[in-house]
């Protein structure tokens, strides 16, 4: 199969609804995992979004649908679909796993499963998370909860503004 | 270190990969594919494999499109056969090449056209390689068996191929599975 055939690849089932991607929000998370799609493989992801929210259609709109899973630069990389509290539109969000750094970000917290003993009683509410953990695909985020058990500390960050659409995925469709 | 997708929807169901068949094109289409796909084609054939099930008379489902921009565009489906008494026997992958800019589809055991040139009549396709007519890889040293007419198309039928073993045929994808 010729690169200019893979350039038109897409894979998965026929979907019943249009795509109205002014109805989709996607987290900064989503979004940095998004930007780093090949091209070839965008036609496939927009289909698996479309299927899941299909899908959610028909479950309760708590759950998340997984989307795409993978591997970008060493890190382990998720994008989940489920819906935002309010209106019920469609959310994108990320999650990404640096294991070796051992850290798992979401978007609206970051687990450290290798974190010095030391942190649990030293991290506060209010502090800075860049601060504790450089992780800049997270930007300027404040601590507002935290949590821990053994050798894991989750920390609960600040909201920030979702994006409207699909960055990245739609825009060449 | 590469990047690699695995995109989808969670596996609900998969096929039984023992009776799985596909046919030669569909073969060939997969056995194209670049690795970095592999994973993500399995788990639509998943998918479409669970949406098959779920409708209790299910036509085939598509879960692979390609068109290279320049008149072709190659596709997949996956269907459940029915055994003699009517019950579901094995899901079956076929494929489906259609060359839309000089008007040929071909499937695994037939090559329809829009058109036959002026100086060629049905009865003297009967027999003859069809690679006399249509150069490519996927039709070499296949018969036309028979060949229907109707106003603006000709369907040739192949010498069939029976349908392939998933398991046997694909092994390198069973890693994926």
């Amino acid at each position: 199969m010729g690169s200019r055939m893979c350039d038109h690849l897409d894979i998965g089932i026929e979907t019943d609804e249009p795509f109205l991607e002014h109805e989709y929000r996607t987290g900064p998370l989503a979004a940095e995992i998004f930007r780093h799609v090949p091209i070839e493989q965008r036609a496939t992801l927009i289909r698996a979004i479309r299927l899941a929210h299909e899908s959610q259609m028909s479950r309760p709109r708590t759950s998340l649908r997984q989307v795409l899973r993978g591997w970008q630069k060493g890190r382990r990389v998720t994008v989940f679909l489920g819906h935002d509290a309010d209106g019920g539109s469609p959310d994108l969000s990320g999650e990404i796993e640096d294991v070796t750094a051992g850290w798992v970000i979401h978007e609206s917290a970051v687990t450290i499963t290798k974190a010095p003993a030391t942190w649990r009683t030293a991290i506060k509410v209010g502090d800075r998370l860049d601060h504790w953990v450089d992780i800049p695909v997270l930007g300027h985020r404040i601590i507002t909860e935290i949590q821990s058990e053994e050798d894991v500390i989750r920390l609960h960050l600040d909201g920030i503004a979702r994006i409207p659409g699909v960055p990245h995925i739609a825009e060449l469709l | 270190m590469a990047m690699s997708y695995d995109i989808g929807l969670l596996k609900d169901a998969m096929p039984d990969w023992e009776t799985l068949t596909i046919d030669a094109l569909a073969k060939r289409i997969l056995e194209d594919l670049p690795a970095e796909f592999m994973l993500t084609t399995v788990r639509n054939i998943c998918t479409a494999y669970h949406k098959c099930e779920e409708e209790s008379d299910c036509e085939p489902i598509q879960f692979l499109r390609a068109d290279d921009g320049a008149g072709m565009t190659l596709e997949c489906w996956i269907r459940d056969t029915k055994d003699g008494e009517g019950n579901f026997a094995n899901p079956h992958i076929e494929g489906h090449l259609d060359l839309h800019e000089i008007g040929i589809q071909i499937s695994a055991n037939s090559v329809l056209l829009t058109d036959l040139p002026a100086s060629i009549t049905a009865r003297d396709l009967e027999g003859t390689p069809v690679s006399d007519l249509i150069e490519m890889p996927v039709l070499e040293r296949r018969i036309i068996e028979s060949v229907k007419t109707t106003d603006n198309n000709v369907l040739l039928q192949l010498s069939r191929l029976a349908p392939l073993s998933w398991k046997d045929e694909m092994e390198r994808w069973n890693d994926a599975i």
